[in-house]
């Protein structure tokens, strides 16, 4: 952080700037010592995660009855409460879950009962119970908060090579992506500023704020990478990319992120396979976040979500069609405050799903994914 | 006048060729409506190997390459044990990482001069509206490379013989060309789907996989509003159910084949119709049917409608489109002349841009200047990072239904590519870019005269271009 000897020439060059990064240059009166500081991390799973391959309901016998080559017995998973068991691909959120610091719940779908895609990630993201809105919930989270003068900032920030719908709207928000390309010189750039501001002040301003947000990425040592690898690695990286721009004094607070690939139709996994592997990597970047988020991590709110769960039952090529109900994750130092973090919400243990759903005669994994076909 | 070329240039096409601008003027309806008669120009000739061939040879490179592998093990093994020492590190049969692998070789030996070839296409065509229609059909009937290497190696033969020869043609044609291509019975997971009740379900146990169904009913033809239930899916799946393709270690391999053992025996009920027919039949009367159904033009029209106007299309161009689709059962060159003559298309701001604009050629020299020039990997490496992502790597699950029907502009958005201006979204940027493109591209060279007199001009000016139509993506 550099200092502040001459705020009036920071400000003017923040103006024409732009002033993208705005909070990375103020006083740091901003947080007050002793104040919270909360950082909430959405995560969006695109395509479907299969909840009962990452929580599945062990102590269920119609898992194994529904599942067939898709169960996973007691050598592929990490043993949760006796029923439940997390697949085995997932320890650093195993670690957590002992630590009392990640929630797992079962059985939750959005108000979505159709199987596409599009429109279930439209209701995930959006918050309303139709898809076609165009405004993302945490966005509209954002725009209310308060913004006081002692600027909590509230720019959110998207990582990866598209906004997610969930933080469009009328926020402001700042999107990060690694970089496939080599950067072009300061000179070049300065260069096409130049350009820009004179054909296209809209296009100008754009410019002028991902070169702040490259600079402190680079101050803050959230290096680029190459594009290449696999989901392990690019899942991981951007995880890390989020926490160190999170993880500064007076950086965002709020971010959104998706990773793409759980849409499982055929040779699903969940041991050895494709799912593992997705899995793992998800495990891989819920590691890198408590990692770089370090001291603040206790401050932290990490949420997983996806559109819809998959059907109980195998389908006819080792996988699992479209479904409704899956899991949802809540990780981080500041999940569920004082109450039980243990604590696994699943259909047999929540009443209030019970009460929704009652269904006393199918098996708890027939519940907890809604029907199979 | 020469808004109207703007247009034609812009809106439908990709953009002047040098000197073209100044023919366009002439009679931009008539430039376009002139390309309606020549199908012929969609297709490329180039010397391509057929999807199946080139799956045969992609599978025999991976099999030649496990054979080596294993062989490598074995030798190993017997110099370890001669040795009698520990295990020797890269035992475990992991390829050697300097050379190539067989995803790898494929990439480069089959995909890629795919990618160089429409590429050349794009860069050369005098009929952009065909090459917009082929990026248009080749997103609405989107296959991605991100599946892995067998839709990587079949990507570009599905987009040649399954797209491009019916632009022009019946919608109904492209469907079954699309729905019986083994790209896109790979990428939608059909090959082994499998009636419960057939001889092959019965023996084995295997069953369905809705995956294909429920794209085509969702994204291919009625759109997600268009009126069908779960249980049109899964009996629609059951339709198509031996809708596969040959072993890809067959002689006549990677092509579709339906296979009887594995369809599910009875008539369907779908939408409310029964389907009594045996064997393809029924699968391909489903497919008949669905592609006149009145919520497919509906659907094709909207898409047309914002792929070539705005994201909210003007409603009365969508009512125009859907009722040509309807009125001539989906002849595409109809309901393209449709587009081309409505006044909503010329009246409406701001063009959509071109989706993929011209690359230059390397040094910039004009692509069309050296139309002998076999091949240049330079082109390919930058086609892959500018127009790749355009149309073929782009996977289902990345959808929101707005990017969906954008999927054809997504990308990564480069650091730098993003403002924090809430009322203009990450995609508002691009456009932003592109208009900006656009007008530098007009400013270079307003008058259409490069072709005859400014070879230095241009050559100096290219190179820009081209690394800004990449971050354009």
């Amino acid at each position: 952080m550099t200092a502040v000897q001459c705020p009036l020439a920071r400000r003017s060059f923040l103006a024409g700037s732009g002033a993208l990064f705005a909070w990375a240059f103020m006083p740091r009166v901003a947080s007050a010592a002793g104040a919270r500081d909360p950082r909430f991390l959405t995560i969006v799973l695109r395509g479907g995660l299969d909840g009962l391959s990452a929580v599945p309901a062990i102590g269920d016998p119609d898992h194994v009855r529904l599942r067939r080559e898709l169960d996973l017995d007691a050598s592929a998973v990490l043993p949760l409460d006796g029923f439940f068991a997390l697949n085995r691909s997932m320890g650093h959120l195993h670690r957590l879950w002992l630590r009392r610091e990640a929630t797992i719940v079962h059985a939750v779908a959005t108000p979505y009962r159709e199987r596409s895609h599009f429109d279930g990630q439209d209701v995930l993201e959006t918050g309303l119970d139709r898809a076609g809105g165009r405004e993302g919930w945490l966005a509209r989270a954002l725009a209310t908060l308060p913004r006081g003068e002692r600027t909590r900032p509230r720019t959110g920030l998207a990582v990866g090579p598209a906004t997610p719908l969930i933080l469009r709207g009328n926020a402001e928000i700042v999107s990060w992506s690694p970089q496939a390309f080599p950067s072009p010189g300061e000179d070049t750039a300065r260069r096409l500023l130049a350009l820009y501001e004179a054909r296209d002040p809209a296009l100008a301003a754009a410019l002028a704020a991902g070169m702040e947000t490259g600079r402190v990425a680079q101050r803050e040592g959230v290096a680029g990478f190459a594009r290449s690898g696999g989901p392990d690695r690019v899942f991981a990286e951007q995880a890390r990319a989020a926490a160190r721009f999170m993880a500064l004094e007076d950086g965002p607070r709020v971010a959104a992120m998706s990773f793409d690939g759980w849409d499982t139709h055929a040779d699903q996994g969940p041991r050895n396979g494709r799912l593992a592997r997705l899995l793992g990597a998800l495990d891989g970047a819920v590691g890198a976040l408590a990692d770089e988020l370090g001291p603040v991590w206790n401050e932290t709110v990490v949420a997983i979500v996806t559109e819809f769960g998959r059907t109980a039952r195998q389908n006819g090529t080792e996988g699992t069609d479209h479904g409704t109900g899956t899991i949802a994750l809540l990780v981080g130092g500041a999940v569920a405050g004082g109450t039980d973090r243990r604590r696994l919400a699943g259909p047999r243990r929540r009443p209030a799903v019970r009460r929704a759903r009652p269904r006393p005669d199918a098996g708890s994994a027939r519940r907890a994914e809604g029907r199979a076909r | 006048m020469d808004r109207d070329a703007t247009t034609a240039l812009t809106r439908f096409a990709l953009g002047p060729r040098p000197g073209e601008r100044a023919e366009v003027a002439r009679d931009p309806r008539g430039w376009l409506l002139a390309q309606l008669g020549r199908p012929a120009d969609a297709l490329i000739p180039v010397p391509l190997p057929a999807s199946d061939a080139a799956l045969r040879s992609f599978i025999a490179m991976r099999d030649q390459d496990q054979r080596a592998q294993r062989l490598d093990i074995e030798a190993r093994r017997q110099r370890q044990t001669m040795l009698a020492e520990g295990p020797l590190p890269g035992l475990e049969g992991q390829p050697d990482p300097v050379a190539p692998g067989p995803e790898e070789r494929g990439r480069r030996l089959l995909y890629l001069p795919e990618v160089e070839a429409r590429t050349r296409r794009a860069l050369t065509t005098p009929a952009g509206l065909l090459e917009r229609l082929v990026l248009f059909w080749a997103n609405h009937f989107a296959v991605s490379i991100r599946k892995g290497g067998l839709v990587t190696v079949l990507i570009g033969g599905f987009e040649r013989e399954a797209i491009r020869p019916h632009v022009l043609g019946r919608f109904a044609d492209m469907l079954l060309a699309v729905e019986r291509h083994p790209a896109m019975i790979l990428y939608l997971d059909n090959e082994r789907s499998t009636g419960p009740n057939s001889p092959t379900g019965r023996a084995r146990g295997r069953s369905l996989n809705e995956n294909l169904a429920r794209e085509i009913l969702e994204l291919h033809t009625l759109g997600v509003d268009g009126g069908y239930t779960q249980t049109d899916v899964t009996s629609f799946a059951k339709a198509i159910t031996g809708w596969t393709m040959t072993g890809a270690r067959d002689a006549d391999g990677g092509r579709f084949v339906f296979r009887a053992n594995m369809h599910e025996p009875g008539a369907q009920r779908i939408l409310g119709r029964d389907y009594g027919q045996a064997g393809e039949a029924q699968g391909r009367a489903v497919l008949a049917d669905l592609a006149v159904n009145p919520s497919t033009a509906r659907h094709i029209a909207r898409k047309l409608a914002a792929h070539f106007v705005a994201d909210q299309p003007p409603p009365a161009l969508v009512a125009a489109l859907a009722e040509s689709f309807r009125r001539t059962d989906g002849d595409l060159k109809e309901v393209v002349r449709t587009l081309i003559l409505h006044p909503d298309v010329w009246a409406a701001p701001g063009a959509q841009a071109a989706n993929a604009g011209r690359v230059p050629d390397r040094d910039g020299a004009r692509p069309d200047a050296a139309p002998d020039r076999r091949s240049d990997p330079g082109l390919a490496s930058r086609a892959r990072t500018a127009l790749s992502r355009a149309a073929l790597t782009e996977g289902l699950s990345r959808g929101h239904g707005e990017l969906a029907r954008a999927r054809h502009a997504e990308g990564p958005a480069r650091s730098g590519a993003c403002r924090r201006d809430a009322a203009r979204t990450s995609r508002g940027c691009r456009r932003a870019r592109r208009r900006s493109l656009r007008r530098r591209a007009e400013r270079r060279d307003p008058h259409g005269l490069a072709a005859g007199g400014e070879p230095a001009a241009s050559r100096h000016a290219a190179p820009d271009v081209a690394r800004d139509a990449a971050e354009v993506r």
